[in-house]
Order: structure tokens, then C-alpha cells, then sequence
């Protein structure tokens, strides 16, 4: 008899379980949408302290703070009090991917002596999960959504290995070296090219010539990105290797010739490498992690670009070309063109604080004309955006140049910074404006903010920026 | 489909945050900042000058704040109108009461004084019993402020804030009314930041009081059942049905901490009706839907009793439903 009552209470609690399990899926899946958000761009653009501000903010608004006023108006446009309920920041899960440690980098950004991320060495990805009130007539009778947005934070070298993908090694030799041939280049791959000047081509494979030619190719690369703030460096792992470090298929460099390669020789040896690492990082990265996005935010220095020079700006400009026309092909489906998941790519040139706000709308300017985007099918925008916002605006003086203020990196005391002449369009090449000498711009020290992030973080435009990605979604 | 920031329906260049240095840059119309523009020499180029006498550290200051929304939710404007209804009714009552009282005693004084006296002592007792009453209410709403006051504390707090006193505090009441929570609650005591604070009490204390809550719940389920499959007049099931309804929700607040006075069940009765758990729209749609199946296959089983089916159905969801209201930390 009790063995009886205790079936017929496991009966009953298998019964509730199931059904609780069904009524908490098909609440997830009426209530609950999920928004891939794609933060990309270029190497030291900003995106692990653009991703730490947009988490940290979000939260901070979550808790009651007006982090981000114009998400906030766009909530109440026409006449909907729609609200942000509540901000989480979902645990680490089970995820493969390293966790996006948020409240370690604003540590980091808050402490005693503060301090920028080191470089980004390997994927990582955050969650966020916003509870939001519905609108209209009805929507204080239906419960509320949950919009979550996931985000994820890579180093940016890797992604100039995503218009490698389509490429043979043959073609990527050829593109390489001509750049290679050009100025600013050209100043700084003598070495390099005399190597190459010394080979056969069809000569036989050699580990060790393979290996010289590697290590050589590598210091280029990093020449290029150290000394003349280059950004299109290809492969993108040659630089950060990532956790798998250096392996022998990373052992391969740019090798004129047409055709298909002798067998046995080094190019055949170099093109079965290219092939192996191109597969790799496809099989690794980009397919798993780069697939789908509904929302792309691509983050551009160019600002430091423009201080730089010619050949940094127009290197730049070409980098975000190729990675936005890298990302739309692969954003859409195989089978249907026509048909994208990604709806929405903003175009953010970072460090705008850098600018005072009377050149801000000439920097949006120029930057929507060098980055150029708005091809059919979605919606495209360019903003300046400061993620930390580590500068004041200066006061004006008849007469004298606009400056903000900024305390540089190991200094006590703000000095003035003067970005000097910011052109709303891109000078044609060899215009005066390209005299102008190379300039680093300044590092400053991050501000005075509270490491908890209640207060979120200081900004420029990051709430018109989420209000425009998340319109359709909140 | 380019979509120009300028021309967006968000506005211009609106400042991240409230207290935005008020510089003299700011506001500046066209003319001045192309003034500003014709100033600079096209081939100045970018420069970090010398530091200046004054100013030290950039700070930003403090944003301004949000209004964010009670997670009780706010009443509808015509439940606000109902419970200043309520009140006034209560008030015509307890007034009515008090003045005919008044009137009892000055009728018993003038037909004797033994009787006035004794009628003054009825009148006194009465009173001081409604008082006392309206003590345990008053110290009832205290007790779900309190509650609501640490909800608030723990949606707020920063991770690496120190957990509150309240906190330990409620789970030691917890501990008190669930023995087998003693371990989660001590475990909890000895948390540093609210950051593990609030991961020991999501795996570690809740989940001791939702099987509580689940164990009464699937009891008042089975009462309902029994109850409703016995009894002959759908008013009587009604009638059954909100008395096993409500010692429900007094048991799971009691379990919470939550001291069930009439006001008290009366705002839980309130948050429960307006708070995302139980509205209607979607998730009713859905309840709805699981009802019916219930209903089907019981029906096959029971004939009569799959209206009861669904009826003790509906007490495990009001379980859940009180637990979710009483919780100082969200469902995740």
C-alpha cells in the first residue's frame, strides 16, 4: 500500500516536472530573444574596453542609473513607457570560450593606478540579459520580454584573416607583395624583399629557408604595426598566435609565382601551409564563432589613422573594406543571397573624446566618408564614439585652436591636446594636409571611476549608439 | 538605407551623461563653429601641450538617475480606486461601530451605572483587541517592507560590496521555520561580497525553500483535487478553492518571512494579479494551453474530476506564483 502512494507521488512529481518543463519552454520561446552582437574591428581600435563599458553601463542602467539617456528616450518614443527592468550580466555557464571578465577589466580601469587591457589574446564572450517592458495598450497585462545579447571579444588581428578564406596562396602572395613594393611599406621590407629576390621559387623544399622566411615576414609585420601604425597585416596570427601558439603551419610567407606549384618545392611546401592555417582558422574560429550575427559594430581608430598619415589612413580605410565586404558574404545565406541575418552594422570610429565636440561633427564626417558601407539589404551607420571617455572639453579661446584635456598614461596633471585640423572629407592623396609629420596620438589615463560600476562608465555616444542597434529589438 | 545620425529620430549629439561639463563650446550655432573651423590653419597638425597650473585628475561626476520600476509592479488606477474604496468602507464601519457604541454606554449609564461601567469595560476590551489587531498588521507591513527594502539592496548592490546585515538576518528566520536550510544559511553567513552572496543563496538557500514551497503547493493540490472531486455545487468548489487558495499563501509567506496579516495578503493578492508572473496575455495562453491537456487526458481518466484536475493544476501555480512575489532575489 505505501509502496502504492509513493508510485502515485512519483507519478504526480514526473507529471509536474514535465509540465513545468513544457510551460518554461514555451514561455522561453515566446518571451525570450537572443541578439549575436558582433563587436569588431581593427587591432587597439577599443573593443575589449568597448565591450567592458557597454556591459558595465547596461548594468548601471539596470540598477536605476540614466547610463545611457538616449536608450532610455528611445524607450519612451511614442508615447510607450516601455522600461529596462532589470540588467544581468548571465554566469560563466559551460560554456568553451573563455568568460568575459567585466568587472576585472573595469578593475583594472578603476584601480589605484589604472591601466588599459592588455591585448586581447583569445576569444572570450559575455552575455547580457535585459528584462524589458512591453508597450502598447496590452503591455502592462503581458508579461515582459528578455532580450539577450551576446557578445564577443577577440583579438582584432584575427579578423584580417577572414578575407584570407577565399583566397589561394597564389593570389594572397600577389596582393601581398605589391603592397609590399608600396609606400610606407616599402621603407620597411628591404629585408624582406632581398630574401625573396634570393629564391627560386621551384627550388626544393626547405624547412629552414621556410622557417627564415616565416621569421622574417613576422618582423615585417610587426615593424609595420609598431612603427607605422598599420593595420592590414596579414595573417593575423602571426602577430597574436593565440593559446595554440606557434605551429608549423603557421611556417609559410608571401612567394611570387603563377600556376600550380612544382610538387616538392617550397611553394608547393608554402601553399599546402596557407591552405592548412586558412582551414584552421576557419575550422576554429570563424565557422563556429563568426558564423551568424544580427547586429555588427565595427571599430576603427581613425583618428589615430588620421594622425599618422596617408598611408596609415588609406591602410586603414582598406582593412575595414575588406573585413565589412568579408563579413557580408559570409553573413549571407548559401542558398538565398538575398537573405541576411545581420540587419544592422554600425561603423564607429573610436577615441572620440580625443576631438573637442565643435570637430566632432566634422570627424563623423570625414569617417563616414572613408569607411564609406550602405549596401542594400540593412541598415548601416557611422558614429564617433568614446567607450571611456578620458578627456574634457577644453575651454574655447578666440582665436586659438580647440583642445580637450587629458592626463597622459604616468602623469599626475591634465595637459591640453590639440588634434589639429580634422577635415570633414578625406584630403585627395598628395594634398598638404598628408605633410603633415607622423603623430602617435597621446594615451591617457582613464578617469576617476568607481571600480564597482555602479555609476556605469563615462562616455560619448555610446547610448545613441545601443539606441540605434537595439531599435527594432527593445 | 544609410541611416545618418543627425537625421535619426534619436536626436542630435546628446550628451552620455547628465552632468556634462557646461563648456563654452557647447551650443555653439553653425556660424560660430565654422568660425572655429576658418580659425585653424588646415596644415596645424596634432599636438600634446604643456600641462597647465591647475587641474588634476579627470572625473566625470555622477549620472542622473532612472525611475526603475518596483518589481511588485503598481496597481491598476481602478485597484488604487477599489482600496480607497476599501478604506472608506472600513472607516463608515469602524465609525459607525464606534459612534453607536458611544450611544450603547450612554443609554446603559442612564439605566444604570453598574451596566454603564460594564458596557465602558465591553467597549474598552473592544477596542484594545482592534488595536492590537491593527499593531500586528502595521508590524506585518513593516516586516514585507523590510523584505522588499533587501530585494531592492540586493538588485543594487555592487559584486564586491559586503552583504548586508538584513540578509543574514532573513535567512536565520529562514533557518528558524526550515531546519534543513541551517547549513545553506551558514554557508551564506560566511560570504564575503555580495557577489557570492548571491550565488550561495541562488544554489544554495532558494533552492531548500522552492521544494518547500513545491511540497505545500502539490499538498493543496491534492486537497483541492479531493475536495473538488467530492463536493457536490460548483459554488461550494469556489468557495473551498479560495480558503485552501489563501492558507496556501499565508503558508508560503510565513515560509519567506513574510508575516500574513489581511494588508499583507491584500498586497500579496495585488502583486500577484499585477506582476509579470500572472498576467495574462502570453503566459496565460500558455497556461492555458497546458490546462487543456491536463483536462483531456483526466477527463478519460476521472469523467468528473478533470475540472478538478485542473484545479489542483492551479494551486502548485499559485505556490510558485506567492513564492515569486515573497523572493528577495529574482527567478533566473
Amino acid at each position: 500500500m505505501a509502496a502504492n502512494g509513493l508510485g502515485l507521488g512519483l507519478g504526480l512529481d514526473w507529471i509536474g516536472n514535465n509540465l513545468t518543463r513544457l510551460t518554461d519552454e514555451a514561455e522561453r520561446f515566446l518571451n525570450e530573444s537572443t541578439l549575436r552582437v558582433a563587436i569588431t574591428g581593427l587591432s587597439r581600435s577599443g573593443k575589449t574596453v568597448f565591450i567592458t563599458s557597454l556591459i558595465a553601463n547596461m548594468l548601471a542602467m539596470g540598477r536605476g542609473r540614466d547610463t545611457l539617456p538616449a536608450l532610455s528616450r528611445m524607450m519612451r518614443e511614442g508615447g510607450e513607457e516601455r522600461r529596462i527592468r532589470s540588467v544581468r550580466l548571465e554566469p560563466a555557464g559551460t560554456q568553451a570560450l573563455d568568460w568575459f571578465d567585466a568587472a576585472d577589466k573595469l578593475r583594472d580601469l578603476a584601480g589605484a593606478s589604472p591601466h588599459w587591457p592588455p591585448r586581447t589574446s583569445d576569444l572570450a564572450s559575455a552575455s547580457l540579459t535585459l528584462t524589458v517592458e512591453r508597450g502598447g495598450p496590452f503591455g502592462t497585462w503581458l508579461p515582459p520580454r528578455r532580450v539577450r545579447l551576446e557578445l564577443l571579444d577577440y583579438p582584432g588581428e584575427w579578423l584580417l584573416d577572414l578575407p584570407l578564406l577565399d583566397q589561394s596562396h597564389e593570389a594572397w602572395s600577389a596582393a601581398t607583395l605589391e603592397l609590399l613594393r608600396r609606400p610606407p611599406r616599402a621603407a620597411i621590407a628591404g629585408d624582406f624583399l632581398a630574401f625573396l629576390a634570393s629564391l627560386d621559387p621551384n627550388a626544393p623544399a626547405e624547412e629552414p629557408v621556410a622557417r627564415r622566411g616565416f621569421m622574417l615576414y613576422r618582423e615585417l609585420l610587426a615593424t609595420a604595426r609598431d612603427r607605422l601604425g598599420l593595420r592590414w597585416l596579414q595573417p593575423g596570427r602571426f602577430l597574436v598566435p593565440g593559446p595554440k601558439g606557434d605551429s608549423p603551419m603557421m611556417w609559410f610567407f608571401p612567394l611570387p609565382g603563377k600556376g600550380a606549384p612544382a610538387p616538392g618545392s617550397l611553394r608547393e611546401l608554402l601553399a599546402r601551409r596557407f591552405d592548412a592555417y586558412r582551414d584552421d582558422m576557419r575550422a576554429s574560429y570563424f565557422d563556429p564563432w563568426f558564423a551568424r550575427f544580427d547586429r555588427q559594430v565595427v571599430l576603427v581608430d581613425a583618428l589615430g589613422a588620421l594622425c599618422a598619415g596617408e598611408g596609415a589612413f588609406e591602410d586603414a580605410r582598406h582593412a575595414v573594406e575588406q573585413i565589412a565586404r568579408a563579413y557580408d558574404t559570409r553573413s549571407r545565406s548559401r542558398w538565398l543571397p538575398g537573405f541576411s541575418t545581420l540587419k544592422r552594422v554600425a561603423f564607429v570610429a573610436s577615441k572620440a573624446d580625443y576631438a573637442p565636440e565643435v570637430q566632432r561633427p566634422a570627424f563623423e564626417s570625414l569617417f563616414r566618408a572613408m569607411v564609406g558601407g550602405g549596401d542594400g539589404g540593412r541598415m548601416v551607420n557611422h558614429l564617433a564614439v568614446s567607450a571611456l571617455r578620458c578627456t574634457e572639453e577644453g575651454e574655447a579661446r578666440p582665436g586659438e585652436p580647440p583642445v580637450v584635456y587629458g592626463v597622459p598614461m604616468g602623469e599626475q596633471r591634465r595637459r591640453p591636446f590639440r588634434p589639429g585640423h580634422i577635415p570633414a572629407a578625406p584630403p585627395p592623396p598628395g594634398d598638404a594636409f598628408w605633410r603633415r609629420p607622423y603623430f602617435e596620438l597621446p594615451v591617457f589615463r582613464p578617469p576617476v571611476i568607481d571600480p564597482d560600476g555602479r555609476e556605469g562608465m563615462p562616455h560619448i555616444g555610446m547610448d545613441r549608439l545601443l539606441a540605434w542597434l537595439l531599435e527594432d529589438a527593445l | 538605407m544609410t541611416n545618418r545620425p543627425g537625421k535619426t529620430s534619436l536626436g542630435g549629439n546628446q550628451p552620455g551623461w547628465a552632468d556634462e561639463p557646461q563648456t563654452a563650446t557647447r551650443g555653439r550655432d553653425d556660424a560660430l563653429r565654422a568660425s572655429f573651423d576658418a580659425s585653424l590653419d588646415t596644415a596645424m597638425g596634432p599636438a600634446l601641450l604643456e600641462p597647465e597650473a591647475t587641474g588634476g585628475l579627470i572625473r566625470h561626476g555622477e549620472p542622473g538617475s532612472l525611475g526603475v520600476p518596483d518589481s511588485a509592479g503598481k496597481a491598476a488606477g481602478w485597484l488604487a480606486s477599489l482600496g480607497s474604496f476599501g478604506a472608506a468602507a472600513a472607516l463608515l464601519v469602524l465609525g459607525s461601530f464606534g459612534l453607536g457604541l458611544g450611544l450603547m454606554i450612554d443609554d446603559l449609564f442612564n439605566a444604570s451605572p453598574v451596566l454603564g461601567w460594564l458596557g465602558t469595560g465591553l467597549g474598552i476590551g473592544v477596542g484594545a483587541t482592534m488595536l492590537w489587531g491593527l499593531g500586528r498588521e502595521w508590524r506585518a507591513l513593516r516586516r514585507l517592507d523590510a523584505l522588499e527594502d533587501l530585494a531592492r539592496t540586493l538588485r543594487e548592490a555592487p559584486d564586491r560590496a559586503a552583504p548586508p546585515r538584513a540578509l543574514i538576518r532573513w535567512a536565520e528566520g529562514v533557518a528558524e521555520r526550515l531546519p534543513e536550510a541551517s547549513a545553506a544559511v551558514a554557508e551564506l553567513g560566511r560570504a564575503s561580497t555580495m557577489e557570492e552572496a548571491r550565488g550561495l543563496l541562488r544554489t544554495g538557500l532558494m533552492p531548500i525553500l522552492d521544494a518547500r514551497v513545491k511540497a505545500l503547493g502539490w499538498q493543496s493540490a491534492r486537497q483541492v483535487f479531493l475536495t473538488a472531486a467530492v463536493l457536490p455545487s460548483p459554488a461550494l468548489d469556489a468557495g473551498a478553492m479560495a480558503l485552501i487558495g489563501l492558507r496556501l499563501m499565508r503558508q508560503v509567506a510565513v515560509l519567506h518571512g513574510v508575516r500574513p496579516g489581511a494588508v499583507v495578503l491584500w498586497r500579496l493578492l495585488r502583486r500577484l494579479a499585477f506582476s509579470a508572473g500572472l498576467t495574462a496575455g502570453v503566459d496565460l495562453a500558455v497556461e492555458a494551453g497546458v490546462e487543456q491537456l491536463v483536462e483531456g487526458h483526466a477527463a478519460k481518466l476521472a469523467g468528473g474530476a478533470a475540472g478538478a484536475a485542473v484545479a489542483a493544476r492551479r494551486m502548485t501555480r499559485l505556490a510558485a506564483l506567492c513564492a515569486e512575489a515573497c523572493r528577495p532575489v529574482p527567478r533566473q
